[in-house]
């Protein structure tokens, strides 16, 4: 493994017209990783992924994948596999004719062709003509054939869009199937659920630029929304509330029980004090924020 | 580049694709072939000098030594729109489908893929041509022994020598009608838009103009294309209208390259 990132980004711009899509983002994706890319609809994500690939060229900054310069593509594709922005097939071809075309032109031998359709399960199917295909098979040989050249990198953009609930668990399997190869995934999404599950590092940005980059764990982490404490007697709740409010915490009722916000070392001293107060606390939950949570406090958005 | 003709030769070689298009090119070259030597009935032909490829073929010309292949030239006239179609619509719905996004992703080198794409479906025209021009030579054989054309003069050495020459001529206007389809479609990028004005260019609007100015037949590339397809170069010698649309095709490639090259790819 080398010391290059596998993406870093600096200042990547790009406007289309008076239209920004990107603004000086600048942020770095870690060899090895399975990472998330966040954003509203319009933030910048699939702009920003083709720029990676080389289809649309930036307008200012500075973009490098596994260690080359975006602006020069035709040095470090061959070991990238991309989806972006969903399927896009000769609809008279059958899945497989697909992916001889794609190796063909990818220089690929037609040998890794059995493999990566036993990959997506997609080999039963790969006779019959594309037109005929599922969205879910339809993005699953978009993923055989990004996965054609063994790649280093893989960029998958909204692989789950438009799909029912089992065609999102497919994908999601897929992708941590296809993470334990070994190669970085860089994946965007909407389904905030998904990113969290299968990605260890994140990306989010809005209006074009980075809001947050870095660890999945840590975003979470930051947002320890203390924990909520039940006891038998209502009465006791009041003395929680109380003891919390007096240590310089907030603290209110929820469903019956108590929400304290507070770091998680206070729940030893708030148990102490409710026993020297003769309370008994029949429950302790910490409360975790999910990364929807921690998203729409981050882009400033309700949900 | 041969990887980019090779691949567009997966799509070309299917059997359904080989059937349809080698087909359309038999039945134009057989009703243009037929029609050309069984409905003539006077000696003399007749050319009419304002429209290139309308010429009404007379017994005595359809047994000279390049009587054979009249029927021939004939019907690659027509065929030279559907070349010029077919490029367009090609080229034009990778954008509309998305998949130039996966040609580029798999070959970034953009003049590399297209110019393959290009060279391939280019060959295959030439195939489809070669096997027009064999059944039109075997239909009018069959058609002029009906009529009692003497066919002597066919399988000279001159006969041979302007079977080669009226090939070259068709494909020299394929060429011509594919570089016409191709530019429209990298510059518009839309398969209606790209037909709409191929289409709308080079009939309506040549012909309307060419009514009303006699030179337009010399300088406009439809008409040229039209006059190089049937061998006699139109209102000018065959050499000039070639020499006139290879400066046609350097603006047009130019331009297409240039687009190819810098504009985002955002579908």
């Amino acid at each position: 493994m080398t010391s290059t990132p596998a993406i870093l980004t600096e200042r990547l711009t790009k406007r289309f017209g008076s239209r920004t899509a990107v603004s000086g983002a600048t942020f770095e994706i870690p060899r090895g990783t399975v990472a998330g890319f966040v954003g509203p609809n319009g933030a910048g994500k699939s702009t920003t992924l083709r720029m990676l690939c080389g289809l649309v060229r930036p307008t200012n900054g500075e973009g490098f994948v596994l260690g080359q310069p975006i602006r020069e593509p035709h040095r470090y594709l061959a070991r990238v596999g991309a989806l972006i922005e969903g399927p896009a097939f000769y609809a008279g071809l059958t899945g497989r004719e697909n992916l001889e075309f794609a190796a063909t032109l990818a220089r690929v031998s037609f040998d890794r062709i059995p493999g990566v359709l036993d990959l997506v399960g997609l080999s039963d199917r790969a006779g019959d003509p594309f037109r005929t295909y599922s969205l879910g098979m339809k993005q699953r040989l978009a993923i055989a054939q990004a996965m054609l050249r063994d790649p280093e990198l893989l960029i998958l953009d909204e692989p789950t869009n438009g799909l029912d609930p089992a065609g999102i668990r497919e994908i999601r399997d897929l992708v941590r199937a296809i993470a334990s190869l070994g190669p970085t995934v860089f994946l965007s999404s909407h389904l905030l659920h998904e990113i969290q599950s299968v990605c260890e590092w994140i990306v989010v940005i809005e209006r074009g630029g980075l809001v947050y980059e870095g660890r999945t764990a840590h975003l979470l982490a930051g947002a320890d929304q203390g924990f909520v404490v039940g006891t038998d007697d209502r009465a006791d709740l009041e003395t929680i509330v109380q003891l919390a409010r007096g240590a310089g915490h907030d603290a209110d009722f929820r469903d019956g029980r108590v929400h304290v916000r507070a770091p998680k070392e206070y729940i030893t001293e708030l148990s102490r004090a409710a026993a020297d107060r003769g309370v008994v606390l029949t429950e302790i939950t910490p409360v975790q924020a999910s990364l929807e949570d921690r998203f729409f406090e981050l882009t400033g958005r309700d949900s | 580049m041969s990887a980019a003709i090779r691949a567009e030769l997966v799509k070309l070689k299917r059997p359904k694709m080989l059937a349809g298009v080698m087909g359309l090119m038999i039945a134009l070259s057989l009703l243009a072939t037929t029609l050309a030597f069984a409905l003539t009935n006077s000696d003399a032909s007749s050319f009419n000098e304002k429209r290139p490829g309308a010429v009404t073929l007379g017994l005595a010309e359809l047994g000279k030594a390049n009587g054979a292949t009249r029927g021939f030239l004939i019907g690659a006239g027509f065929a030279g729109v559907v070349v010029m179609v077919t490029f367009a619509v090609s080229f034009a719905s990778e954008f509309g489908t998305g998949t130039i996004r996966n040609l580029f992703l798999l070959d970034p080198r953009r003049l590399r893929v297209l110019g393959g794409k290009f060279l391939a479906l280019m060959g295959f025209a030439a195939v489809g041509f070669a096997v027009a021009e064999v059944t039109s030579i075997a239909t009018a054989a069959i058609v002029a022994g009906i009529r009692g054309i003497p066919m002597h003069e066919w399988t000279t050495l001159e006969g041979v020598r302007t079977a080669v020459a009226a090939y070259g001529s068709v494909m020299v206007a394929a060429i011509g009608w594919a570089i016409l389809g191709t530019f429209v479609a990298l510059v518009f990028r839309s398969v209606a838009v790209a037909l709409a004005v191929a289409v709308a260019w080079v009939f309506p609007l040549e012909n309307i103009l060419h009514n009303s100015w006699s030179g337009a037949d010399k300088l406009f590339p439809g008409l040229l294309l039209q006059g190089i397809g049937v061998g006699t170069g139109g209102a000018v010698s065959w050499t000039q209208a070639v020499l006139t649309w290879s400066a046609y095709a350097v603006v047009f490639l130019g331009i297409a390259a240039l687009t190819l090259v810098k504009r985002d790819v955002t579908a």
